[in-house]
């Protein structure tokens, strides 16, 4: 593969407020990338940047060959010339068009006739299963189909990148599971590059190829789904992607001498003893949840969370033991 | 997530507009209220000369006549703002209780008040009350010493500006106090108890902030106090400023020093105004459902026959004067039915009587200032709100300034301004000046109202139509103008209305010869001939009326909905 996005240096500053700081990765063509953190990291941001609706302070930014921001060649590429699909948060369909004329409206700007139009636009209402509301203007759609048009919409002028900008947060969680589906299928159906802005680690989970996670306007760490997951670089990393319980160095030294500094135990290393003899650990909660119960014990002070097949009652005392071939110290 | 201001904003489409903008509220706005306060300060302007500033304010603070006026314009203020409040409470708390379809019925009725402009309701009440009026006519009683007096004044004034009062403390209750309404409820605290612990402090910044502009509309009004008030020699700084100008020699500096001391005033409580709303606007939320209270017969009747009593007093009584005076045949000829005809009428609508003349004048001027204003609105409100640089806080100055110049301190600025031999062409002594006159005083409505439509509607939706490939003129004409045309067209259709009717300014600054709606009803006032004044009224509400109705329709129906 090679990379039809580069970024470089990117800084982005509101008055004193510093927004991106020394941001660089690649985006790799047909890849499926999703930027990944806390409100506030600068992620939306970065998706304008990338659109031409913001204007860093530095850094550089190409498509293919292209420059499409270069503080020293003095290169600013609009948004209108970089032909790049935008969904946003809000779905933004203009409330005063129809379906038809929101999804018609780049390729009007482009100066398309009006047959080839007529043929483009049906091709995408099929494609994205609008049947028959062609006619219909935004407020008598659902939120759903508010959301397909606007992906029409981005889609219509043939895009190489599609930016999303939490394009599901405004939805329930059923329909954003579907829709997150439908998202992925049309990408690889028309071999799409994406750059997606979420802070739902389950919709980075299940969409992305390669997450890019940020923190304060700088990348954290970037890479794929799973090892990201399994290798986090931080305790903020590991809290973030919920990856299991963080304890200090003090405590898991009483799990076991021989390890220090701080680490993480996932919930799959920790079991109850069922030989009750001795105990080390206090029952808080236990909740059903999906097939299983989601316990929460007290050990050492501390709280640790884990699954179990069985209920438990509240301050049952039981003995934890640890697979401590998962147990994985941080750096 | 926050809106994030545009980068494409800032290029060069938006400079032309930014520059047209600022030019034409320069103009309009700037100019008159810089030539009200150059002129206070330097009394010898008119021959260019910037000598002896101040030189004349020890003379006319010593003048015990312009003191009191003074004094009894922040007197008269006070009153209004509390009787105006003592009125609306009661409607405001009982419309918070009752179903919501009821409480619809009462708003479209306490509206009707604003409709009647002050110094035909003024004049409603005199024929109502004086020696041999209505009220002596039916019922034998006379209470014309009643009414020409401070108080008869504080009250007729109060009757026509307590809506404003009552809708900003109501659409409060509603949007606060329903939802911690019952969280009180259900803590065991009685209706009385909620009502002063919860509804009151939760609306006391609407209360404050309406009261506010009551008090601004009631030190700037005209028509009642020089209607009402001359009858017992009772002067206000907008009648002195009146006096400056109908005594010879013209006293300009004094009636600069008095305007500027009146727009101070003004400006001081309309900031005030803007600080509050400021202040209390973040503290809304929507309310969800409504608690209906059940009431007994007894509490129904008692709310009931407040009500009624209110809006007999507000809207029956000086309508049904306005009306029943506008069908008789002769002042003299009283309530009888055969001194009732459509001669009046018939006098108004023959071509080239003098009746007609104004009319056309009239409806001719409104048209212009309304089409003035909503362009200039327009353009200023995409500046305000979509182009966001140091620039743009003065221009959202500038166009917010009119709701602070009261009309009369905007006349004197007008002739301080254009009668100079200075100028090469000028509008003065032509219904140019009118237009001037209107559009400073009407820029406000459509500002407001398009630039709160703008700001709903999120800049994603721009951004979006930049990334399909739009630029800023499709953007602004193909994108945002479709969505804000009802809002444009019902703040235009507002203009139309209150500029129709629109007196002080008509009264200063009207060429010889031309007169307006609001001075032909003003002069026939004056020279007795009331019957075809009040058929003139009731034509003037009726328009107005239906204009507002349709125009609040258009605002309200197709409100951004995309959400």
């Amino acid at each position: 593969m090679s990379s039809i996005l580069d970024l470089q240096n990117i800084y982005l500053s509101f008055g004193n407020n510093q927004i991106l700081n020394d941001i660089n990765f690649t985006v790799e063509n047909g890849e499926f990338l999703s930027l990944i953190g806390p409100s506030g990291c600068g992620k939306t941001s970065l998706l304008r940047i990338l659109a031409g609706l913001e204007k860093p302070q530095n850094g550089i930014l190409k498509y293919q060959e292209d420059y499409l921001f270069d503080i020293k060649r003095q290169i600013f590429i609009p948004p209108q010339k970089r032909e790049f699909g935008f969904v946003f948060q809000n779905y933004d369909l203009w409330p005063h068009m129809t379906v038809f004329e929101n999804i018609a409206f780049p390729l009007k700007m482009a100066k398309w006739s009006k047959s080839d139009i007529t043929n483009r636009v049906s091709e995408l209402i099929k494609d994205l299963r609008l049947f028959g509301l062609s006619e219909r203007r935004p407020e008598q759609l659902s939120g759903g189909q508010k959301q397909r048009v606007a992906i029409a919409r981005a889609l219509s002028k043939q895009p190489k990148v599609i930016l999303f900008d939490e394009p599901l947060s405004s939805l329930d969680a059923d329909l954003r599971h579907d829709l997150g589906k439908e998202i992925k299928e049309v990408a690889l159906r028309h071999s799409l590059t994406c750059v997606y802005v979420t802070h739902d680690r389950r919709e980075a989970f299940s969409l992305s190829d390669r997450i890019i996670l940020m923190k304060d306007g700088r990348v954290l760490q970037s890479n794929i789904p799973s090892q990201l997951y399994s290798h986090p670089s931080s305790a903020w990393v590991a809290k973030f992607m919920n990856c299991g319980n963080i304890f200090d160095s003090e405590t898991i030294k009483r799990i076991d001498p021989k390890f220090s500094g701080e680490a993480i135990i996932p919930r799959n290393a920790i079991q109850i003893n069922e030989n009750k003899t001795k105990t080390n650990a206090t029952i808080d909660s236990c909740i059903f949840f999906d097939e299983r119960y989601e316990v929460i014990a007290n050990i050492y002070g501390k709280k640790v969370e884990f699954y179990h097949d069985k209920p438990l009652s509240i301050n049952t005392k039981v003995l934890l033991s640890f697979d401590k071939t998962k147990i994985k110290i941080l750096g | 997530m926050k809106q994030l201001s545009s980068i494409i904003n800032k290029s060069g489409r938006y400079a032309t507009l930014q520059f047209f903008s600022s030019l034409s509220l320069l103009c309009i706005v700037g100019l008159p209220l810089a030539a009200v306060v150059l002129f206070a300060i330097f009394p010898n302007l008119n021959i260019l000369n910037f000598d002896v500033p101040f030189s004349n304010w020890a003379k006319y603070f010593s003048d015990s006549s312009l003191l009191n006026a003074i004094k009894n314009s922040l007197f008269l203020g006070v009153c209004v703002v509390i009787c105006s409040t003592l009125i609306s409470m009661p409607i405001a708390y009982m419309r918070s209780i009752i179903p919501k379809k009821v409480g619809v019925f009462i708003d479209i009725l306490a509206l009707t008040p604003f409709l009647i402009p002050p110094y035909i309701g003024a004049a409603a009440w005199i024929q109502l009350l004086q020696k041999n009026g209505f009220s002596e006519q039916l019922l034998g009683i006379n209470l014309s010493e009643y009414l020409f007096s401070f108080w008869g004044l504080v009250f007729v004034m109060s009757l026509h500006l307590y809506p404003i009062i009552y809708f900003s403390i109501s659409s409060a209750f509603n949007v606060t106090s329903r939802r911690y309404n019952d969280a009180a409820f259900t803590c065991g605290a009685g209706r009385l108890r909620t009502f002063y612990r919860i509804q009151l402090p939760l609306s006391l910044g609407a209360l404050v902030s309406s009261s506010l502009i009551v008090f601004i509309l009631t030190i700037e009004e005209f028509g009642t106090p020089e209607i009402l008030g001359q009858r017992f020699q009772f002067n206000v700084i907008v009648t002195a400023i009146h006096e400056k100008f109908s005594d010879w020699p013209i006293d300009l500096p004094g009636a600069s020093v008095l305007s500027l001391i009146l727009f101070l005033i003004a400006f001081l409580f309309f900031s005030l105004h803007i600080l509050i709303l400021k202040k209390f606007n973040a503290q809304t939320e929507a309310s969800v459902s409504e608690t209906i209270i059940k009431l007994s017969y007894c509490e129904k009747f008692i709310y009931l026959s407040v009500i009624a009593i209110i809006l007999t007093l507000s809207i029956l009584m000086p309508l049904g004067a306005i009306i029943a005076r506008s069908f008789m045949t002769t002042v003299s000829g009283g309530l009888q039915i055969d001194n009732f005809s459509l001669v009046n009428y018939i006098e108004i609508f023959s071509s080239g009587s003098d009746a007609w003349k104004a009319l056309t004048t009239s409806i001719g001027l409104a048209i212009c200032a309304s089409f003035i204003c909503v362009f200039i609105a327009t353009v200023t409100c995409f500046i305000i709100v979509r182009v966001k640089n140091k620039f743009t806080i003065f221009i959202d100055f500038l166009s917010l300034l009119p709701s602070a110049i009261p009309g009369m301190a905007l006349a004197v600025g007008l002739i301080l301004v254009w009668n100079h031999p200075f100028w090469p062409v000028t509008p003065y002594n032509s219904l140019a000046i009118l237009l001037l006159a209107y559009s400073c005083l009407m820029l406000p409505y459509p500002i407001r109202m398009i630039a709160s439509t703008l700001r709903q509607l999120p800049s994603s939706l721009d951004d979006a139509a930049y990334v399909s490939g739009a630029n800023e003129t499709i953007v602004i004409f193909k994108v945002l103008l479709p969505i804000i045309t009802p809002v444009a067209i019902a703040s235009g259709l507002i203009v139309f209305a209150i500029s129709s009717r629109e007196l002080v300014t008509s009264i200063m600054l009207a060429p010889a010869g031309v007169e307006t709606v609001a001075t032909f009803v003003f002069n026939q006032f004056d020279q007795g001939s009331i019957n075809v004044g009040m058929a003139m009224s009731v034509i003037t509400i009726f328009v107005t009326g239906i204009l507002i109705i349709i125009a609040r329709n258009l605002a309200y129906t197709r409100q951004f909905n995309n959400h």
